[in-house]
């Protein structure tokens, strides 16, 4: 198991700059279980981080999901972040503590209220 | 030696404990300088040493020591990389463990000072121990020629108190867990060897765990190997060694006795806290002097092991005690009175600073463990270890790691649980590895991986029957009022597994209802004799006739916490024997839980 891992490792390390040859290899990482949907999630937020990149002119890549929504909620992309949500079943918890952390930080109080 | 006579003053307190651990600072001292001075022909040196090793060393020889074997003012380097001046002097001595990437270090720098020409000798010591792929590496970058000499130095175990040993091995449990790679039990084997090469055979070994099984087989062999050389009596009645895979609960718990907070909230490296720079303790021009944490102080011997709480009311009895010698002088009106004084000045100065520091550091420490973070971790905590809501997604978890506290608590809480109820329910388990993942990010996968396979988080399979070894060994307390009086105060109101099975242990007599219990804790069970030679199994019966107390040593096997420490030393007063402390490392959850870490770039 370690030497699979260390194998992904490698080919996922390529994969943040090539996101083609990382797409082959979630297919081999699916029978690890939570690894491999692991794998799966980060791809298709890489992908999404990359679009992202295009429309805000900002980084995204290599944020956790967590740290991408609080730079949308920052930014008031709202579409793209309840695409988030609903793409990766993110639980309530996560989704509401985000969005008050990020509000406040913007110091959005008034949204902060009817939120 | 003026210098060894001058170490031996300031490491005075390692006499005092039920065995000598003064003679074991000695023993890898005289072992470690030894070996600087036969180094190489020219007399002036230079030394390099692998930065894992700096706190070991810096604890057997000061600075002024290794200038007394000739290593040149300045000359002191880390192997961090960096180049070692080719005007440095000619004779280098390097120190590190057997490790490949040291040894590219190691040859890149001796390439280096051959291209500027300079030719120097080079001596390389191994701690503890020469292994081929180390040298195999040397030949590879083609330096193996150039070393004088490629030596070892069997520095294992050394003294940080009068009843406490380190290996200072960090990664024992990563390596034998993760990678079942099982050189810490070679190293631990040999490091007792040595033990009893000073204090004499130990007649009786008892341990919990597979790996003290794996520990003792080894130790009865290399015994009966060496047996007619050792004619020392005995001093230590008997060896308990504790797996710390057997106990993974207490590792992942808050300690809350005094030393135990200061490490799970500063850190402690080898007995220096890493205090931050307010609380650091300064000389009279303003500049911070170095601080160990040591039985050498009085008042930090006395509250060390206490319960936090207590602590205030014993330091500002100090304080108080100070004010009033104080006071005394101040009204003295004969010369004598105040000659009396004089000649304690010191140790009411040094004693005056110890209160400062306590008084300081136990303030912050109140604002931390005051805070609501701290309080809602440690009901969490303490709601798991009795038992409760162990089947469910926790909800301070989930909190905790939606607002991104550190990982590193997020999953000792989680790791706590999955301990506890012997793995977590599948859906549960999934639940917390995509917060983690969507929180943190991929790249912790895979030490969340490394924590399953250390057995730390799982899935419901194996049985590991907390609430049967919670019953047993009366784990948990509720009524704090007779926790006083048991180890259960380490952890306010709850009992360190692997402490209250070295009590058994120590009872253990071979009766059958001792070893039932025993064997409700997973994990094998040894008990074996070791034999003495004859002249020596007499010299124990007429100690016994006399009134010495008895010494147990204990092996921790993959780290221990300072609240065990601290539990064993009640325990031992309980029981009327002194036990004796070493470990692999002293680790914390946190140290415990990141030696498992492997981060994705």
């Amino acid at each position: 198991l370690m030497l699979q891992e260390a194998y992904e490792q490698e080919h996922i390390e390529e994969a943040l700059s090539c996101m083609r040859e990382a797409k082959n290899l979630f297919v081999k990482g699916k029978d690890t279980g939570c690894l491999g949907k692991g794998v799966d999630e980060q791809s298709r937020l890489l992908g999404i981080q990359r679009q992202l990149e295009q429309t805000h002119r900002r980084p995204f890549l290599n944020m956790s999901l967590l740290e991408t929504m609080f730079e949308l909620v920052l930014r008031k992309d709202d579409d793209s972040v309840q695409r988030l949500r609903k793409d990766f079943k993110i639980s309530d918890r996560l989704y509401y503590w985000t969005k008050i952390r990020a509000l406040v930080q913007a110091k959005e109080f008034l949204e902060l209220e009817e939120f | 030696n003026r210098s060894s006579v001058h170490a031996m003053d300031t490491r005075a307190f390692l006499r005092s404990g039920a065995i000598n651990t003064g003679q074991l600072y000695e023993f890898v001292r005289k072992a470690f300088l030894d070996r600087i001075i036969h180094a190489g022909s020219a007399p002036s040196k230079a030394l390099a040493i692998d930065p894992d090793l700096t706190g070991v060393i810096g604890r057997i020889a000061e600075y002024s020591a290794l200038r007394e074997c000739g290593v040149e003012h300045q000359c002191l380097f880390l192997l961090n990389g960096r180049r070692i001046p080719s005007s440095c002097p000619p004779n280098v001595v390097y120190f590190c463990r057997p490790r490949v990437s040291l040894m590219r270090m190691i040859a890149n720098q001796i390439k280096e000072h051959q291209k500027d020409g300079v030719t120097k000798e080079y001596t390389l010591y191994f701690i503890p121990f020469k292994t081929v792929v180390c040298e195999q590496a040397l030949a590879n970058e083609g330096v193996r020629a150039n070393f004088v000499a490629l030596s070892e130095c069997p520095l294992l175990l050394a003294p940080l108190d009068a009843d406490l040993l380190s290996m200072s091995l960090p990664l024992a449990f990563r390596e034998c867990a993760l990678l079942g790679d099982r050189t810490a039990v070679h190293y631990a084997a040999q490091a007792l060897m040595q033990l009893q090469l000073i204090y004499g055979a130990i007649p009786r070994i008892v341990g919990k765990g597979d790996l003290a099984k794996a520990l003792a087989e080894q130790l009865l062999r290399l015994h009966e190997e060496q047996k007619t050389t050792n004619l020392i009596p005995s001093e230590i009645e008997s060896l308990i060694i504790i797996d710390r895979a057997v106990d993974l609960i207490t590792p992942m718990r808050s300690q809350l006795t005094y030393e135990g907070l200061i490490d799970e909230i500063f850190g402690i490296d080898e007995s220096v806290p890493r205090l931050p720079a307010h609380l650091k303790p300064q000389d009279a021009n303003g500049k911070p002097v170095s601080c160990e944490l040591n039985s050498n102080d009085s008042l930090y011997a006395a509250i060390r092991d206490l319960e936090f709480n207590s602590v205030f009311s014993l330091i500002s009895k100090a304080a108080k005690t100070l004010a009033k010698e104080e006071q005394e002088v101040r009204e003295a009106t004969t010369i004598s009175q105040i000659k009396q004084f004089t000649s304690k000045l010191k140790r009411h100065q040094e004693e005056k600073a110890s209160v400062g520091l306590h008084m300081d550091i136990a303030q912050e420490l109140r604002h931390i463990v005051d805070d609501e973070k701290f309080r809602d971790g440690f009901e969490v905590e303490q709601n798991f270890v009795c038992g409760n809501d162990l089947d469910k997604v926790c909800d301070v978890i989930e909190d905790a790691a939606s607002q991104q506290e550190p990982l590193i608590k997020v999953l000792r809480l989680m790791c706590l649980q999955s301990v506890l109820s012997s793995g977590l329910k599948r859906s549960v388990l999934e639940a917390y590895w995509q917060t983690i993942r969507q929180s943190y990010g991929f790249q912790h996968s895979i030490s969340l991986e490394n924590l399953l396979q250390a057995g730390l988080l799982k899935s419901q399979d194996s049985r590991f029957p907390y609430d049967k070894i919670r019953r047993q060994f009366k784990l948990v307390s509720e009524d704090v009022s007779d926790a006083a009086e048991d180890i259960l105060y380490a952890y306010a109101g709850y009992a360190p597994l692997s402490v209250r099975l070295c009590q058994y242990l120590c009872r253990s007599d071979g009766s059958r209802a001792l070893e039932e219990a025993l064997k409700v804790v997973p994990g094998a069970f040894v008990d074996a004799e070791q034999q003495l030679p004859e002249g020596i199994s007499q010299q124990i019966a007429t100690a016994d006739g006399q009134t010495k107390q008895r010494v147990s040593l204990v092996f921790f096997l993959g780290g221990c916490t300072f609240a065990e420490v601290s539990a064993l030393r009640l325990l031992g007063q309980q029981e009327g024997r002194s036990f004796i402390v070493a470990t692999t490392d002293l680790i914390n959850g946190d140290k415990f839980l990141a030696s498992l870490f492997d981060e994705l770039e």
